[in-house]
Protein backbone atom coordinates (compact mmCIF):
# COMPACT_ATOMS: atom_id res chain seq x y z
CA UNK A 1 0.00 0.00 0.00
CA UNK A 2 1.24 3.53 -0.71
CA UNK A 3 2.90 5.30 2.22
CA UNK A 4 1.49 8.59 1.00
CA UNK A 5 -0.47 10.00 -1.87
CA UNK A 6 -0.55 13.70 -2.60
CA UNK A 7 -1.52 16.26 -5.16
CA UNK A 8 0.01 19.70 -5.32
CA UNK A 9 0.46 22.19 -8.13
CA UNK A 10 -1.37 19.78 -10.43
CA UNK A 11 1.26 17.07 -9.77
CA UNK A 12 -0.13 13.77 -8.54
CA UNK A 13 2.34 11.79 -6.46
CA UNK A 14 2.58 8.43 -4.67
CA UNK A 15 5.31 7.21 -2.32
CA UNK A 16 5.67 3.52 -1.60
CA UNK A 17 8.37 1.50 0.15
CA UNK A 18 9.62 -2.01 -0.49
CA UNK A 19 12.03 -4.40 1.19
CA UNK A 20 15.02 -5.66 -0.80
CA UNK A 21 13.42 -9.01 -1.55
CA UNK A 22 12.77 -10.61 -4.93
CA UNK A 23 9.23 -11.37 -3.77
CA UNK A 24 8.49 -7.62 -3.61
CA UNK A 25 8.81 -7.18 -7.40
CA UNK A 26 5.16 -8.01 -8.21
CA UNK A 27 4.04 -5.54 -5.53
CA UNK A 28 6.10 -2.79 -7.21
CA UNK A 29 4.46 -3.60 -10.55
CA UNK A 30 1.01 -3.51 -8.94
CA UNK A 31 1.77 -0.23 -7.15
CA UNK A 32 2.75 1.43 -10.43
CA UNK A 33 -0.35 0.13 -12.20
CA UNK A 34 -2.43 1.48 -9.31
CA UNK A 35 -0.67 4.86 -9.55
CA UNK A 36 -1.40 5.06 -13.29
CA UNK A 37 -5.11 4.54 -12.73
CA UNK A 38 -6.91 5.59 -15.89
CA UNK A 39 -4.00 7.56 -17.36
CA UNK A 40 -4.02 6.61 -21.07
CA UNK A 41 -0.37 5.63 -21.43
CA UNK A 42 0.87 4.75 -24.91
CA UNK A 43 1.77 1.05 -25.27
CA UNK A 44 5.45 1.94 -25.70
CA UNK A 45 5.45 4.11 -22.56
CA UNK A 46 3.76 1.32 -20.59
CA UNK A 47 6.37 -1.19 -21.78
CA UNK A 48 9.21 1.26 -21.06
CA UNK A 49 8.13 1.78 -17.45
CA UNK A 50 7.37 -1.91 -16.94
CA UNK A 51 10.87 -2.85 -18.15
CA UNK A 52 12.61 -0.10 -16.23
CA UNK A 53 10.94 -0.85 -12.89
CA UNK A 54 11.53 -4.60 -13.23
CA UNK A 55 15.20 -4.20 -14.15
CA UNK A 56 15.88 -1.45 -11.63
CA UNK A 57 14.36 -3.38 -8.74
CA UNK A 58 16.08 -6.66 -9.71
CA UNK A 59 19.41 -4.83 -9.91
CA UNK A 60 18.94 -3.34 -6.46
CA UNK A 61 17.90 -6.63 -4.85
CA UNK A 62 20.72 -8.63 -6.45
CA UNK A 63 23.61 -6.16 -6.43
CA UNK A 64 23.09 -3.16 -4.11
CA UNK A 65 23.48 -4.79 -0.71
CA UNK A 66 26.31 -6.94 0.59
CA UNK A 67 24.93 -7.68 4.07
CA UNK A 68 22.06 -9.89 5.22
CA UNK A 69 20.07 -7.06 6.73
CA UNK A 70 16.75 -6.02 5.23
CA UNK A 71 16.82 -2.64 3.53
CA UNK A 72 14.05 -0.28 2.50
CA UNK A 73 13.85 0.95 -1.09
CA UNK A 74 11.61 3.96 -1.60
CA UNK A 75 9.81 4.74 -4.86
CA UNK A 76 8.00 7.99 -5.58
CA UNK A 77 5.87 8.18 -8.74
CA UNK A 78 4.81 11.64 -9.93
CA UNK A 79 2.71 12.70 -12.89
CA UNK A 80 4.00 16.05 -14.16
CA UNK A 81 2.12 17.21 -17.26
CA UNK A 82 3.25 15.00 -20.13
CA UNK A 83 5.88 13.23 -18.01
CA UNK A 84 5.93 10.56 -15.36
CA UNK A 85 8.82 10.92 -12.96
CA UNK A 86 10.07 7.99 -10.89
CA UNK A 87 12.39 8.69 -7.96
CA UNK A 88 14.17 5.83 -6.23
CA UNK A 89 16.10 6.10 -2.97
CA UNK A 90 18.14 3.27 -1.42
CA UNK A 91 21.02 2.92 1.02
CA UNK A 92 22.90 0.32 -1.00
CA UNK A 93 26.38 0.64 -2.44
CA UNK A 94 26.94 3.65 -4.69
CA UNK A 95 25.95 2.87 -8.26
CA UNK A 96 25.43 5.36 -11.05
CA UNK A 97 23.70 3.56 -13.92
CA UNK A 98 24.23 6.54 -16.24
CA UNK A 99 27.98 5.82 -16.12
CA UNK A 100 27.57 2.10 -16.78
CA UNK A 101 29.34 1.09 -20.01
CA UNK A 102 26.95 0.11 -22.78
CA UNK A 103 27.15 -3.54 -23.87
CA UNK A 104 28.66 -4.18 -27.29
CA UNK A 105 25.60 -5.27 -29.28
CA UNK A 106 27.71 -5.89 -32.38
CA UNK A 107 29.43 -8.91 -30.80
CA UNK A 108 28.16 -12.32 -31.88
CA UNK A 109 25.65 -13.72 -29.40
CA UNK A 110 28.12 -16.41 -28.38
CA UNK A 111 30.61 -13.77 -27.20
CA UNK A 112 28.26 -11.37 -25.42
CA UNK A 113 28.80 -10.84 -21.69
CA UNK A 114 25.93 -12.20 -19.59
CA UNK A 115 25.59 -9.13 -17.31
CA UNK A 116 24.73 -5.48 -17.90
CA UNK A 117 21.63 -6.01 -20.03
CA UNK A 118 19.17 -4.73 -17.44
CA UNK A 119 20.88 -1.35 -17.05
CA UNK A 120 21.09 -1.01 -20.83
CA UNK A 121 17.35 -1.71 -21.14
CA UNK A 122 16.60 0.90 -18.48
CA UNK A 123 18.79 3.57 -20.11
CA UNK A 124 17.24 2.91 -23.53
CA UNK A 125 13.67 3.00 -22.19
CA UNK A 126 13.72 6.33 -20.34
CA UNK A 127 13.93 9.87 -21.74
CA UNK A 128 16.20 11.14 -18.96
CA UNK A 129 17.93 9.67 -15.92
CA UNK A 130 19.77 11.56 -13.17
CA UNK A 131 21.84 10.09 -10.36
CA UNK A 132 23.07 11.60 -7.10
CA UNK A 133 24.75 10.12 -4.05
CA UNK A 134 23.56 12.01 -0.96
CA UNK A 135 24.19 11.16 2.71
CA UNK A 136 25.08 7.55 1.97
CA UNK A 137 22.06 6.98 -0.30
CA UNK A 138 21.54 6.55 -4.00
CA UNK A 139 18.99 8.96 -5.48
CA UNK A 140 17.93 7.95 -8.96
CA UNK A 141 15.39 10.01 -10.91
CA UNK A 142 13.90 8.88 -14.19
CA UNK A 143 11.57 10.68 -16.59
CA UNK A 144 9.59 9.55 -19.57
CA UNK A 145 6.70 11.01 -21.56
CA UNK A 146 3.60 8.92 -21.10
CA UNK A 147 1.71 9.79 -24.32
CA UNK A 148 4.37 8.64 -26.81
CA UNK B 1 1.35 -16.51 -16.78
CA UNK B 2 2.40 -20.02 -17.64
CA UNK B 3 4.62 -22.20 -19.78
CA UNK B 4 3.13 -24.82 -22.06
CA UNK B 5 5.34 -27.63 -23.38
CA UNK B 6 4.82 -29.27 -26.80
CA UNK B 7 7.02 -32.24 -27.73
CA UNK B 8 7.44 -33.54 -31.26
CA UNK B 9 10.10 -36.24 -31.29
CA UNK B 10 13.36 -34.58 -30.26
CA UNK B 11 11.96 -31.07 -30.77
CA UNK B 12 10.56 -29.18 -27.81
CA UNK B 13 8.48 -26.03 -28.02
CA UNK B 14 8.03 -23.99 -24.85
CA UNK B 15 5.13 -21.54 -25.19
CA UNK B 16 5.47 -18.76 -22.65
CA UNK B 17 2.37 -16.74 -21.78
CA UNK B 18 2.02 -13.40 -20.03
CA UNK B 19 4.50 -11.15 -18.32
CA UNK B 20 7.93 -12.79 -18.32
CA UNK B 21 9.37 -11.27 -15.15
CA UNK B 22 12.12 -12.68 -12.91
CA UNK B 23 9.88 -15.40 -11.46
CA UNK B 24 8.72 -16.62 -14.88
CA UNK B 25 12.32 -16.42 -16.15
CA UNK B 26 13.27 -18.88 -13.38
CA UNK B 27 10.37 -21.15 -14.37
CA UNK B 28 11.52 -20.96 -18.00
CA UNK B 29 15.03 -22.04 -16.98
CA UNK B 30 13.57 -25.05 -15.14
CA UNK B 31 11.60 -26.04 -18.27
CA UNK B 32 14.62 -25.58 -20.54
CA UNK B 33 16.78 -27.66 -18.20
CA UNK B 34 14.10 -30.34 -18.15
CA UNK B 35 14.05 -30.45 -21.96
CA UNK B 36 17.86 -30.59 -22.10
CA UNK B 37 17.93 -33.48 -19.61
CA UNK B 38 15.19 -35.28 -21.55
CA UNK B 39 17.50 -35.24 -24.60
CA UNK B 40 15.91 -32.47 -26.68
CA UNK B 41 17.79 -31.83 -29.91
CA UNK B 42 16.04 -28.56 -30.69
CA UNK B 43 14.29 -26.27 -28.23
CA UNK B 44 12.08 -23.46 -29.53
CA UNK B 45 10.84 -20.80 -27.13
CA UNK B 46 7.59 -19.22 -28.30
CA UNK B 47 7.02 -15.70 -26.93
CA UNK B 48 4.03 -14.86 -29.20
CA UNK B 49 1.76 -14.61 -26.13
CA UNK B 50 4.30 -12.87 -23.90
CA UNK B 51 3.56 -9.23 -23.10
CA UNK B 52 6.92 -8.46 -21.52
CA UNK B 53 10.42 -9.94 -21.32
CA UNK B 54 12.93 -9.10 -18.58
CA UNK B 55 16.71 -9.34 -18.94
CA UNK B 56 16.78 -12.48 -16.75
CA UNK B 57 14.68 -14.29 -19.37
CA UNK B 58 16.99 -13.09 -22.16
CA UNK B 59 19.94 -14.41 -20.16
CA UNK B 60 18.26 -17.83 -19.88
CA UNK B 61 17.75 -17.95 -23.66
CA UNK B 62 21.30 -16.72 -24.35
CA UNK B 63 22.95 -19.09 -21.87
CA UNK B 64 21.18 -22.22 -23.11
CA UNK B 65 21.49 -21.15 -26.75
CA UNK B 66 25.27 -21.23 -26.23
CA UNK B 67 25.21 -24.49 -24.31
CA UNK B 68 23.03 -26.25 -26.91
CA UNK B 69 25.11 -24.88 -29.79
CA UNK B 70 28.29 -26.26 -28.22
CA UNK B 71 26.63 -29.68 -28.28
CA UNK B 72 25.56 -29.35 -31.91
CA UNK B 73 21.95 -28.69 -30.86
CA UNK B 74 19.68 -25.63 -31.04
CA UNK B 75 17.75 -23.33 -28.75
CA UNK B 76 16.03 -20.52 -30.59
CA UNK B 77 13.04 -18.22 -30.28
CA UNK B 78 10.28 -19.37 -32.62
CA UNK B 79 7.71 -16.56 -32.32
CA UNK B 80 7.49 -13.16 -30.67
CA UNK B 81 4.83 -10.64 -29.73
CA UNK B 82 5.39 -6.99 -30.82
CA UNK B 83 6.48 -6.16 -27.25
CA UNK B 84 9.02 -8.97 -27.09
CA UNK B 85 10.24 -8.09 -30.59
CA UNK B 86 10.95 -4.50 -29.56
CA UNK B 87 12.81 -5.68 -26.42
CA UNK B 88 14.93 -8.10 -28.45
CA UNK B 89 15.70 -5.34 -30.94
CA UNK B 90 16.69 -2.97 -28.12
CA UNK B 91 19.07 -5.56 -26.68
CA UNK B 92 20.43 -6.82 -30.01
CA UNK B 93 19.05 -10.33 -29.69
CA UNK B 94 16.77 -10.54 -32.74
CA UNK B 95 19.26 -13.01 -34.24
CA UNK B 96 17.85 -15.60 -31.85
CA UNK B 97 14.48 -15.53 -33.60
CA UNK B 98 13.74 -18.18 -36.19
CA UNK B 99 10.52 -18.77 -38.07
CA UNK B 100 10.47 -22.51 -37.54
CA UNK B 101 7.64 -24.00 -35.54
Amino acid sequence: MPVSESESGGHRSTVIRFMNRVSEAPRLHQAFVQFLGNLPLSPSARLAFDLTLEELFANLVHHAFSDWVEHVIEFRFTEIGEDIRVEVIDDGRAFDPTQHPAPDLTLPIEQRPIGGLGVHMMLKSMDRIEYQRKEGRNHLTLWRRWRS
Amino acid sequence: MSIQKNILGEDYELVVHGRVDGALANALEVEVLGAVKAGAKNIYVNFASASFLCSAAIRVVMQYHRQMKNQGKKLLISRVSPEVDSILEMTGFRDLIVEKV
